[in-house]
């Protein structure tokens, strides 16, 4: 058994390490130095589309550290309530992001001046609040829209009798008037039960839900009813749950017919567990955007 | 004067006898114990497994949802000062904007009219925008008709 010890060998890289020719310099002249690097931002390259271009204002165009508050834009105002109101969700959302991307430049600006004890530091303050103002207000006019929305709900009366109402009109309507009637139907459909006008917007994890089983009840039915009314015996009431209603939805009225009526003679028409349901119509409503997008590529 | 005397002028009997103590907002003492942590009622993205390693649910994470075309869009984050301002009027409606009543003509509106149901021109206005309750014009007519059938009378 060996123990290993360690020793400084110096005995020996002491003689390997001794130097064999004098010190001597090069000759300095020979040396070519280049131009001193001055440290300012313009020595640097910076990529033009560096995401934190962001928290410049003019974007990679930016010339200095931060804007002099002269250069601010003090003079406008913030949204009013009246504006906001007049404004989609999706507007709502896109002036929120955009008062947020200046109010990071502004905070930005804000701590690079302070380090310059820069003077006029409550000019940036000021162009905030109002932009602070903007954000509050976004909020609540969302809040009104919530709590308006809320309390419609509670009109449990008007509506059924708004729907009803509908109901009777669009079956006696004549031949002239259905086109106008069937798009009311599509904004009925989608303001009542958010069924939504085009097949490729919806979100089948969270559109299909109770409320759209609703919806196609009522459309289903309000559709067979009239077709009834101009063809009676074409089809035997009541339809047989989803599995009939879908095509109503999908498909023109005589279509429909046909195809519910090709469904209860081979057999396949058949009352679903409350349980299957939903994944049902998620299936079904997947198969007819992947039909309308292939048609759509055949067309294009 | 001492500060004292200000407290004398509170809004209610209770909040003087309360005084000083304050709660949150949500109603829960300013003053705990010193082990307590109060937090903001936020994070907790995910847990400790058992070998103290933190399991991040993905469904817990916040996401932060930007539009696609922020900088193509003609808005702007302030107002121009030239430009012109919108005045609201809500007549006949409980709780202005806030009304079920108005809520729910604006869905029937939107069904019988499509999506400009309620255009009105701004300019021509004056910049204000009125909402009035159909009761209300309707109470109008019936006034002016019975003015009016009084008038003849005479």
């Amino acid at each position: 058994m060996s123990i290993r010890i360690p020793v400084r060998c110096l005995r020996t890289s002491s003689r390997s390490l001794a130097r064999s020719k004098p010190l001597a310099f090069t000759n300095l002249k020979n040396i070519k130095l280049r131009e001193p690097i001055v440290p300012t931002h313009q020595n640097f390259d910076v990529s033009p589309d560096h995401p934190l271009w962001a928290f410049f204002a003019d974007g990679n165009e930016s010339t200095a550290a931060f804007r002099e508050s002269e250069d601010l834009d003090t003079s406008s105002r913030a949204w009013s309530f009246p504006e906001l109101r007049r404004k989609s969700f999706e507007d709502l959302h896109k002036i929120w992001y955009l008062t947020l991307k200046e109010r990071n430049i502004l905070a930005r600006e804000h701590k690079v001046a302070s380090y310059y004890s820069y003077p006029k530091l409550d000019t940036y303050d000021d162009v905030d609040n109002k932009l602070k103002l903007t954000q509050k207000r976004i909020k609540q006019v969302l809040l009104e829209r919530q709590v308006a929305n809320e309390r419609a709900q509670t009109l449990t009366e008007e509506q059924e009798s708004y729907l009803n109402e509908f109901k009777q009109n669009y079956i006696e309507a004549g031949e002239a008037d259905i086109i106008s009637w069937n798009e009311k139907l599509i904004r009925l459909q989608y303001a009542f039960f958010g069924i939504e006008p085009q097949l490729q917007d919806y979100d089948l994890a969270q559109d299909i839900n109770l409320t759209f089983i609703k919806g196609l009840d009522f459309v289903a039915d309000l559709k067979v009813s009239r077709h009834l009314a101009s063809n009676p015996d074409s089809i035997s009431l009541p339809l047989n749950g989803v599995i009939e209603q879908l095509p109503f939805l999908l498909r023109s009225t005589e279509d429909a017919v046909n195809e519910v009526n090709a469904l209860r003679e081979a057999g396949h028409s058949v009352k679903l567990d409350k349980i299957d349901v939903l994944p049902f119509l998620r299936n079904a409503l997947e198969k007819a955007i992947a039909e309308e997008a292939a048609e759509a590529e055949e067309d294009a | 004067m001492k500060a004292s005397q200000v407290l004398s002028f509170q809004k209610t009997a209770t909040a003087l006898l309360r005084n000083p103590w304050q709660k949150y907002k949500d109603g829960t003492s300013w003053y705990r114990n010193k082990h307590f942590y109060k937090g903001t009622g936020s994070s907790g993205y995910g847990r400790l497994n058992s070998a103290g390693v933190y399991i991040i649910d993905w469904s817990k994470v916040r996401t932060y949802v930007v539009p696609s075309d922020l900088q193509s869009e003609g808005l702007k984050a302030l107002v121009s000062p030239t430009a012109p301002q919108i005045y609201q009027q809500y007549v006949g409606y409980q709780d202005g904007v806030k009304s079920a009543e108005l809520a729910w003509k604006n869905v029937v509106d939107f069904i019988e009219y499509g999506q400009n149901y309620n255009d009105q021109d701004l300019e021509a206005n004056d910049y204000k925008e009125e909402f009035i309750n159909p009761k209300v014009i309707k109470s109008e007519q019936v006034d002016l008709e019975g003015s009016e059938s009084i008038i003849k009378k005479d």
